[in-house]
């Protein structure tokens, strides 16, 4: 019987005792292969690109608006314990590669970017070129709204996706958006994109005019006047486009910020404007974006606009900033009279006409007709018309606008420092900008 | 598959060893009797007798007398009686058929040292503390009976050299920490490894009711030892270093806590049943201020350092602050949150055996209060023991615990709703207790929540049931041959519930959750061990004895977590069901892990000992080809005092002498998560259509334990006739391939990896010293003393500069070169003579200047200093103010300079008593309340900026001071003072009845401005420690207890 016992134990243990070979898998995850062997997958993917880049506090487009509207005083930081936000509203060297915002723009920008391009690489799995085409769209979009918004904010970035990446000027990263969206663009009006694709996705995004919206877009940062028409020509200003939310997906700003009186809110009714660019009191954008022109008891100014609930969609592009695109291109081209027209079609535009409701509803231009008095009139307008959208950092470098240390300064920083994260572990950063 | 073919091999060449001869003889029933005395021939209750057959064993009662009933082959045996705290003595027995009395008396002398006694240093090795190389501190049930706490690891504060035992929450279900020889991990726990009757037993915080909470590192609830009732312990033996490698290799490097259970003994049924009422109570209350004064105006918030319009104001900062008072009416919120809590606990055991079948079996019901009002922990359970001899050369024991575990809770720190740090965060100039006409509670602070809706309103609660067991088959198929086989399992399965209902009033801010929360979260736990070890125990040489110890194990883990959580909930609904948003999602988590071992410990003239052994074990963590870690150890142990030359020379006057040393090598897996070693896709929830997230953290298909190098070397001795103990240990842990998630740059496509690429060091001292001063009939007296200091060192931890996330606004690093998780941050500026150097309007300001990256071995200028590969310059400015970026530095250490504690018992004849101090020394904590205190303008510093006993303006200007939030948090607590009479038969029936009085954390000597400095907003985590944010204080506790025993 000992025996017997004996053998049926050590047979037993032997059955318990697994194979060192044994692998568990998480169920509640995919690896890189699943996900980019299946269409299903690939959608998927996409809708991550924009989840990534639109959602939550460590979003691009949290990080973009809170940034820029720190750098250049659209906003009123309302508890310095935010420290990040507090310091970035400080300026100047208050704002290290420690700085958590920083660090988010730079980081997430890069991550989607890096998985932009695991759905671009991987399009061609889709047989159907339609699913190809609107693969391609959706990974150049975001690819493009990462470089560009890594251009706006740092003088170099690398573009490859590559330990100890070497980097390129912000001049070298436009240029590669703009490729990129035209190599997409070429796509899409090859074959349209699919219709079984759009409709997997959150949506909100209409490919082809914000492709354009985007050309318009970089083509201005990059100095090149002519495509910026001709891609702003191209875009349908009645269709919007947009990033969507919900009460579980939520706009970031209204759920981190303007949702209570903890973070920052606009900082006041001017907008932060000062001097000639204040708004006109007439100007109806003003409570676009404004609860109120008084503020509350504690002197807080509250926030509305595309950030009025957790369900606001903020829009990729506003056909205010296409026309002004143009209006500023028309003017840098010294066609005055041609950039009065776009601008004042902004300046008049009634909110009634304007797919989101927002409209200066104003008297046509009638300042004086030289380049330098037009241009100050589009900034202002760019500054009121695209409050809070992130771009205004970019704007005021653009527009040389009083920088940092100059009299009436406008902006606290011209670029930001590199990210620690980057410089500790990539030694082909460069130097910190000096301001 | 060789690791199969091998047991099998094996197992076969057992069963072919076994000889078939043991079977034949006649067996002779006999009684052995007899008495055991020490030196004062006072009899000895409770020594151990045992039989060399391996299975007959008696116990000495309270005259000392014993009756052994055995029934063996004929032949010599040795009868050996053993006692903690004396030599054991042993007596050759000759058993032949023409006796069946004999009787064998003892008198054992006393072993302040203990060296004879047996000590589980893992499954089901044992060993005699003699042979033993490592130290090994041992706590016993009747040390736990003193507490005054229901919680073991509580249990055990102050009374293990080495160990830093912190009570991290005052919540009754709150957590308790638990390193030894510090921190070994900096990604994954340091907690040690907890085995009860062989059985692997989890001690992991899995949150599931405080779900709605964001804590970044922080690792918040209770630990799940909570389940276990501390009168079911017989003893705890506390395994530092590498003693325990052989048998747990891979999991072994945070030391192994082997917990023993009560057992029965051959006797008559002895029944105990005890009963304890206890009252916690609010220690100390925060200095909050009652002051009836605001500057600006009534609706001003953070009156101290809001900017203002409306009326005079003083520019600081960059903000003008307003400098005219209002009046106001303040309250003190501490009485509302806080009050007295009792509790209650009923015990009752029965346990006894006759022949071959002993048992212990009992139940507990313990219920108990929180100092926060509508908290508290509940646990009812029940342990069943059951040894049965089958045959000669067999025995099964087998255990059962089963427990039920429910606690009422409200949010702990980390957040503004939690209720201490409700009273921090809330202006206090509101009657929270008023309430409208039907009965709702009345807005406070905008965008703050009134702490009585904590307090009433919140419903958070936690259930847990749990069930340990094991299933162990002994074997003693030859002489000196002992096989052990356990099963083990520890299964649970935890409920949580979280409720926050929609505040009755507006102006709440949603991210305390305005419009109502609702969280049900449930979490299954498996963890099963094989064990089977084989020890052969046999006399090479009448000098030379050989233990051999031959065992695989393997075990499995796997839990599951469905959490789901939503907010906007509809009225009247407290679950999930009434959300309008539901986040859902579940985890599987597995592993398993198997291993063989070797120990040879040889042994010469009982004097000398020498241990080898060598583990090989694999886990699925691991990457495929790191599955076949080696870990060797050694360990050696001599009792110079036995040796002649010891007692023929002056040194004789120690009475004993042992001299020990190991070193050995054991991995660590905690920090590796299961599915690390995989680039992983993740599910997100996104306004209902398929979404993938790459994660961002990359695969790292080569991912392998962590190892830890331990050394020690001690000495044990006792001196002045065994009045006096004392054991002396140095140890020095290096651990490699640290896990570190290490910080990639984002331009890689990703933000970390998980990787071998850190290093830390832990050194120290520990030492115990008891003193006996007086011993007679009537009266005695103990003292002991216990010193632990430990250096930890971050090696390296991947980047140079380690930032851990918290909520709390806590500057925590890992600074390469430096102690674990310091506190780096900005200080105040100071003038070369070390005052504060101040502004115009005399304000105290950080210190500013450059940081650059700085060159290793270039020279570092004068008032320069360098961190983690940056050099900090501090710059003045043409006015001798501070200029430049605002620098940082080490401003505070979570790590004490060293632990001590000081305990004494005293009995003059059946009345006892005890206490004991424990003091952690020389250690920093993160006060993060102290300054929400100050901005809120409730505060101590508030008031003397509002009775201008400070500069208006002073708060602000030190609020970016990081510095000012460092606080000392060195204490000395009166942690057990315990009054104890005894009756002898007070009733018929009734043999023993014992009444206690014991009071818990009575006082605390500190400096500390809040209400404890033993704390942690972090919970339980290894690397977020020393933290105040919204903790619940420690509550002082008196217990009264009787106990009878029939």
């Amino acid at each position: 019987m000992r025996n017997k016992l004996f053998l049926i134990l050590s047979i037993s243990f032997s059955i318990f005792l697994p194979s060192c070979e044994k692998e568990y898998f998480n169920p509640s995850a995919a690896g890189e292969a699943q996900v980019v062997s299946s269409v299903d997958g690939l959608i998927a993917l996409a809708n991550g690109l924009q989840f990534t880049y639109s959602v939550g506090r460590l979003s691009p487009v949290y990080n973009t608006i809170t940034a820029s509207g720190f750098s250049t005083g659209e906003l009123a930081i309302l508890n310095a314990g935010n420290a990040s936000e507090n310091f970035l509203s400080l300026g100047g060297t208050f704002v290290d590669g420690g700085n958590s915002i920083v660090s988010a723009l730079w980081e997430q920008n890069h991550l989607v970017k890096a998985n932009a391009e695991i759905l671009l690489k991987n399009a061609a799995n889709f047989g159907e070129p339609s699913f190809q085409s609107a693969a391609v769209a959706y990974g150049s979009i975001y690819k493009a709204l990462s470089l560009g918004n890594l251009a706006s904010f740092f003088q170099q970035a690398p573009i490859q996706v590559v330990s100890k990446a070497s980097f390129q000027t912000r001049e070298a990263l436009l240029t590669e958006a703009i490729t990129t969206l035209n190599a997409a663009k070429s796509k899409v009006l090859a074959t349209a994109p699919s219709a079984a694709f759009l409709n997997k996705t959150v949506g909100g995004l209409d490919i082809l005019n914000t492709i354009n919206a985007l050309l318009a877009r970089y083509s201005l940062m990059a100095g090149k006047w002519d495509d910026a028409i001709s891609a702003a020509n191209a875009v349908n200003l009645k269709a919007k486009s947009t990033f969507r939310y919900d009460d579980i997906a939520r706009n970031p700003i209204f759920d981190v910020a303007l949702s209570n009186v903890n973070v920052y809110q606009p900082i006041n009714a001017n907008l932060g404007l000062k001097g000639d660019l204040i708004p006109s009191a007439d100007d109806k954008r003003v409570l676009f974006y404004l609860r109120s022109k008084t503020p509350s008891g504690t002197g807080i100014f509250s926030g509305t606009g595309f950030f009025a609930s957790n369900k606001t969609e903020i829009p990729v592009f506003l056909p205010g900033e296409i026309m002004l695109i143009k209006a500023e291109a028309l003017a840098r081209k010294n066609q005055l009279a041609d950039a009065k027209v776009e601008l004042d079609k902004v300046l008049t535009k009634k909110p009634v006409d304007d797919i989101y409701g927002l409209g200066a509803d104003l008297t046509p231009y009638d300042g004086t007709l030289t380049q330098e008095a037009l241009l100050r009139e589009i900034y202002k307008n760019r500054s009121i018309e695209l409050f809070m959208s992130g771009l205004k950092l970019e704007d005021s470098r653009r527009f040389v606008r009083p920088g940092p240390g100059a009299a009436g300064a406008e902006r606290t920083r011209n670029f930001y420092p590199y990210p620690n994260n980057e410089r500790d572990n990539n030694p082909n950063t460069p130097a910190d900008p000096a301001i | 598959m060789l690791k199969n073919s091998l047991i099998t091999v094996i197992m076969l060449f057992i069963q072919l060893a076994l000889p078939a001869s043991l079977v034949a003889q006649e067996k002779i029933n006999l009684v052995l009797k007899g008495q055991v005395l020490d030196a004062q021939s006072n009899p000895l209750i409770g020594v151990t007798l045992a039989l060399s057959d391996s299975r007959s064993g008696a116990v000495t009662d309270l005259d000392g007398t014993y009756t052994l009933n055995v029934s063996v082959l004929p032949g010599t045996y040795t009868l050996q009686a053993s006692y903690v705290g004396y030599k054991s003595v042993t007596a050759d027995i000759q058993i032949s058929a023409d006796k069946n009395l004999m009787t064998q008396n003892f008198t054992l002398f006393e072993d302040a040292l203990d060296l004879d006694e047996i000590v589980v240093t893992g499954s089901t090795l044992k060993s005699s503390r003699r042979q033993l190389g490592n130290a090994i501190s041992t706590v016993s049930a009747d040390e736990l009976s003193k507490t005054g706490s229901e919680n073991l690891i509580s249990s055990l504060q102050g009374k293990v050299p080495g160990a830093q035992i912190t009570q991290t929450s005052g919540d009754p279900a709150g957590g308790l920490n638990i390193r030894i020889r510090g921190v070994n991990s900096i990604r994954g726990n340091s907690d040690p490894l907890y085995v009860i009757d062989g059985v692997i037993v989890s001690n992991t915080t899995n949150n599931v009711s405080q779900v709605s909470v964001s804590a970044g590192a922080a690792d918040m609830g209770t630990n799940r030892l909570a389940d276990i009732n501390p009168k079911d312990i017989e003893s705890i033996n506390i395994i530092s270093g590498a003693a325990a490698a052989a048998v747990y290799g891979s999991r072994a490097s945070n030391g192994v806590v082997v917990i023993t259970t009560k057992r029965g003994s051959v006797g008559k049924p002895e029944i105990t049943f005890g009963t304890s009422v206890n009252v916690n109570q609010l220690r100390k209350k925060l200095a909050i201020t009652t002051y009836g004064k605001q500057f600006g105006s009534v609706a001003q918030r953070l009156h101290i350092i809001n900017p203002f319009s409306g009326g005079p104001t003083v520019a600081t900062n960059g903000r003008n602050l307003p400098t005219a008072l209002v009046d106001v009416t303040r309250y003190d919120y501490q009485d509302q949150v806080f009050g007295d809590a009792m509790g209650t606990d009923n015990y009752l055991s029965m346990s006894g055996g006759k022949d071959n079948t002993k048992y212990y079996a009992s139940l507990s019901y313990m219920t108990n209060g929180g100092i926060v009002k509508n908290t508290d922990f509940t646990r009812y359970g029940l342990r069943l023991n059951l040894d049965q001899g089958i045959k000669d050369w067999m025995k099964i024991s087998f255990g059962l615990q089963y427990n039920n575990s429910f606690s009422n809770e409200k949010p702990n720190g980390n957040s503004f709703y939690s209720p201490v740090n409700a009273i921090n965060i809330t202006n206090n100039i509101y009657d929270i207790t008023k309430r409208d006409a039907n009965g709702n509670l009345q807005a406070v602070e905008p965008t703050r929540v009134n702490p009585l809706s904590v307090i009433e309103d919140f419903d958070i609660t936690q259930e847990v049931n749990r069930a340990i067991s094991n299933l162990t088959f002994t074997f003693f198929p030859l002489k000196g041959l002992t096989i052990d086989y356990v099963l083990g399992a520890d299964v649970y399965s935890q409920t949580g519930k979280t409720f926050i209902p929609s505040y009755p009033y507006p102006g709440v801010n949603v991210l305390y959750f305005a419009n109502g929360y609702a969280a049900n979260v449930t979490s299954n736990f498996r963890l099963f061990n094989n064990d089977i070890n084989a020890t052969y125990q046999k006399d090479i040489t009448s000098s030379i004895s050989s233990t051999t110890a031959l065992g695989f194990n393997y075990q499995y883990s796997r839990a599951d977590r469905l959490f789901s959580a939503g907010e906007n909930l509809l009225p009247s609904i407290s679950t999930i069901n009434g959300s309008s948003a539901v986040v859902s999602n579940y985890g599987l988590d597995q592993y398993a892990i198997s291993g063989y071992f070797l120990q040879q410990t040889f042994g010469v003239s009982n004097k000398l000992f020498l241990t080898l052994a060598g583990r090989v074990d694999g886990s699925t963590k691991f990457a495929l080809d790191q599955r076949n870690q080696f870990y060797p150890k050694f360990g050696l142990s001599y009792v110079l005092s036995e040796t002649n030359f010891w007692k023929n020379s002056p040194l004789k006057g120690i009475n004993s002498f042992k001299l020990r040393s190991s070193w050995g090598e054991s991995g660590g897996l905690n920090a590796i998560g299961s599915y690390d070693r995989f680039y992983q896709f993740s599910p997100v929830v996104n306004q209902g259509r398929q979404t993938f997230i790459p994660s961002s953290q990359l695969a790292n298909a080569n991912i392998r334990p962590e190892r830890t190098r331990s050394f020690e070397v001690g000495a044990d001795a006792s001196f002045f006739e065994n009045k006096v103990s004392l054991l002396a240990t140095y140890y020095r842990n290096n651990v490699f391939d640290l896990v570190v998630n290490r910080l990639i740059a984002p331009t890689e496509g990703g933000r970390s990896i998980v990787d071998n690429v850190g290093e830390l060091e832990n050194r120290g001292v520990e030492i115990a010293l008891g003193v006996n001063i007086a011993q007679k009939k009537d009266f005695n007296w103990d003292v002991n003393f216990i010193y632990s200091r430990n250096r930890g060192k971050v090696i390296s931890a991947g980047s140079p500069l380690v930032a851990i996330n918290t909520a709390t606004g806590a500057p925590i690093f890992l600074v390469q070169g430096e102690a674990p998780s310091i506190f780096f941050g900005t200080f105040y500026a100071k003038n070369a003579d070390g005052t504060l150097l101040l502004d115009a309007r005399g304000l105290p300001q950080p210190e500013k200047g450059t940081a650059l990256p700085f060159k290793t071995g270039s020279d570092i200028p004068a008032g320069s200093y360098v961190y983690a590969g940056t050099i900090y310059t501090p710059k003045r400015d043409a006015s001798g103010q501070p200029t430049g970026t605002a620098l940082r530095k080490i401003i505070g250490d979570p790590n004490p300079d060293f632990m001590a504690s000081f305990g004494s018992s005293v009995r003059y004849k059946r009345l006892n008593f005890s206490f004991l101090l424990d003091g952690v020394f020389g250690v920093d904590v993160f006060n993060a309340d102290r300054r929400t205190r100050q901005g809120v303008g409730i505060g101590d510093y508030a008031e003397q900026e509002m009775k201008g006993e400070l500069v208006r303006g002073y708060v602000w200007a030190i609020y970016p001071i990081e510095e000012w939030r460092v606080d000392p948090g060195q204490f000395v607590k009166i942690r057990e003072v315990s009054l104890s009479y005894n009756l002898p038969s007070p009733l018929k029936g009734i043999s023993d009845l014992n009444v206690a009085l014991i009071g818990r954390n009575l006082f605390s000597f500190d400096q500390y401005d809040g209400f404890d400095p033993e704390t942690n907003a972090g919970g339980n985590s290894d690397l977020f420690r020393g933290v105040d944010f919204g903790n619940v204080p420690i509550p002082r506790t008196f217990q009264l207890s009787v106990t009878a025993k029939f």
